[in-house]
């Protein structure tokens, strides 16, 4: 579909915090590590919400405080089953005239926001929206997802272009199977998934559909990108799918964080083109493609219009080098896993 | 804490709006119906300052029950840039950056909660910057 949004601001929020996969491999294991080094975990205090409001912070004020009519986040970890977090962001940022709702696709619903969103604007209903991704993602103790399953947010504030704008979004694809690779019943504090069902028929599957009815769509090919971005489940997948369909690693490496800080789930494409956004220049295109189990795939085209101009913004890989080391016991005390 | 008190105060707890007076501008938080300064009644929600520096702190090793689980908290007096004086727990602290003359942002996080089925109830916390 044709779109015609615009990014008026961009922000991310990585806790604090990481737990190195070895210090995991060392309690389940005895030795060994994961797929990533790292993975960001949010401190006690932290949920959801609260990093979607870090994140959406930054990007509201890079965007000078539009007036938000609606407020969308995506995440599979809302700290209430049945009350949006996009009401609680409206009144914490006093925006009450809104649509303030959640989106759940697993690891997509961030980009579903930024989709609807962008929907709204280009057929006039809204003027601005703020989309978030943001999870406080749950790996089951001793199963491979706990490797990778990490914490964050990303928010990007929508307007209509005007030609001042940071990227303007110009088109998206969205292809849903019903595959059955990850999934997690009522009341169930862990997700469950079948291994390794979730890379062919799943992952690779989906982006390479969406990409490709994209470019059937467009008639762009991988050449006409400065930057591409796939979902980051661990950090191999992405490479793959990026050289499968014709991607260099110099379109990739911009956006690649899995190995540092995990796989923020609803957050993780939209963190990667917030690093990708960093370092992008006037007339770069970006393509974006997220993956949400269950399975589809969200493809967006975006074309950079202008850099932040915000002098109190620090770009996200600044500040990434700042982080504290917690061990396995603070980790379970923190993130719920301790039964008492 | 109580559903419908915290309800009642979500803006002093989320947003830190407080008060200013419109005759002689002084400015409060929390928030004042008479204005200490001046007694004029003619009193406007006005948001405080989300920056501002450490002037005092203490640990709480045995916090009270509602924090009990977050042992040790450090809280903190802040001064904000706007000269008034907060009383917030600091967020994401190593002892060893916890100083006075520390510059601090303001953030949300969750305070506490009312056990599994409750409200969890966000306000404000600051961070070290
Ligand atoms: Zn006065």
């Amino acid at each position: 579909m044709r779109l015609n949004s615009a990014i008026l601001g961009y922000g991310a929020y990585v806790p604090k915090y990481r737990i190195s996969t070895e210090e995991i491999a060392r309690i389940w294991f005895g030795e060994g590590s994961g797929p990533n080094r790292m993975k960001a975990v949010a401190s006690y205090d932290e949920d959801a919400l609260t990093m979607a409001y870090e994140a959406a912070s930054i990007a509201l004020k890079m965007a000078k405080y539009p007036e938000i009519e609606a407020i969308l986040v995506g995440s599979e970890s809302k700290p209430y089953a049945v009350k949006p977090m996009g009401s609680i962001l409206s009144d914490i940022f006093g925006f009450n005239k809104i649509l303030g709702v959640d989106l759940e696709f697993a690891c997509k619903g961030g980009t579903e926001a930024v989709q609807m969103i962008s929907g709204m604007i280009t057929s006039g209903v809204i003027k601005h929206g703020l989309a978030i991704g943001s999870d406080t993602a749950q790996g089951r103790p001793a199963d491979d997802l706990e490797y990778t399953a990490a914490s964050g947010a990303g928010a990007v504030v929508l307007g209509q272009p005007n030609g001042n704008e940071i990227a303007k979004i110009t088109h998206s694809v969205t292809f849903v199977t019903d595959t059955p690779d990850f999934w997690r019943r009522p009341k169930e504090h862990y997700p469950t998934h079948l291994g390794r069902f979730t890379g062919e028929p799943a992952y690779f599957t989906h982006i390479m559909s969406s990409v490709k009815l994209l470019f059937e769509e467009t008639g762009y090919k991988p050449s006409d990108f400065n930057y591409a971005i796939f979902h980051q489940p661990n950090p191999k997948f992405p490479v793959e799918v990026g050289k499968r369909l014709g991607f260099t690693d110099e379109q990739l490496k911009p956006g690649l964080l899995n190995d540092e800080l995990g796989n923020s789930y609803s957050a993780n494409t939209l963190v990667a083109l917030n690093a990708v956004l960093d370092v992008s220049k006037p007339g770069d295109k970006i393509l974006l493609s997220s993956f949400g189990s269950g399975a589809g795939s969200d493809t967006f085209v975006i074309e950079v219009v202008s850099k932040p101009d915000d002098d109190d913004y620090i770009p996200l890989r600044e500040k990434l080098k700042k982080y504290v080391e917690i061990d396995y016991a603070t980790y379970s005390k923190w993130r719920n896993k301790i039964i008492r | 804490m109580i559903p419908i008190a915290y309800w009642r105060n979500r803006k002093l707890y989320t947003r830190l709006i407080g008060s200013r007076c419109k005759k002689c501008g002084a400015e409060y938080y929390p928030p004042v119906k008479v204005c200490k300064k001046c007694g004029s009644t003619e009193i406007e929600e006005k948001e405080m300052l989300k920056t501002g520096t450490i002037v005092s702190f203490t640990k709480l090793t045995e916090p009270p029950v509602d924090f009990k689980d977050y042992a040790p908290i450090y809280l903190a007096m802040i001064r904000l840039d706007n000269g008034i004086l907060v009383l917030g727990q600091l967020a994401d602290a190593e002892s060893e950056e916890i100083k006075i003359g520390a510059r601090v942002m303001a953030t949300i996080r969750k305070w506490t909660e009312d056990g599994q089925s409750g409200i969890i109830y966000y306000g404000y916390k600051f961070k070290i910057i």
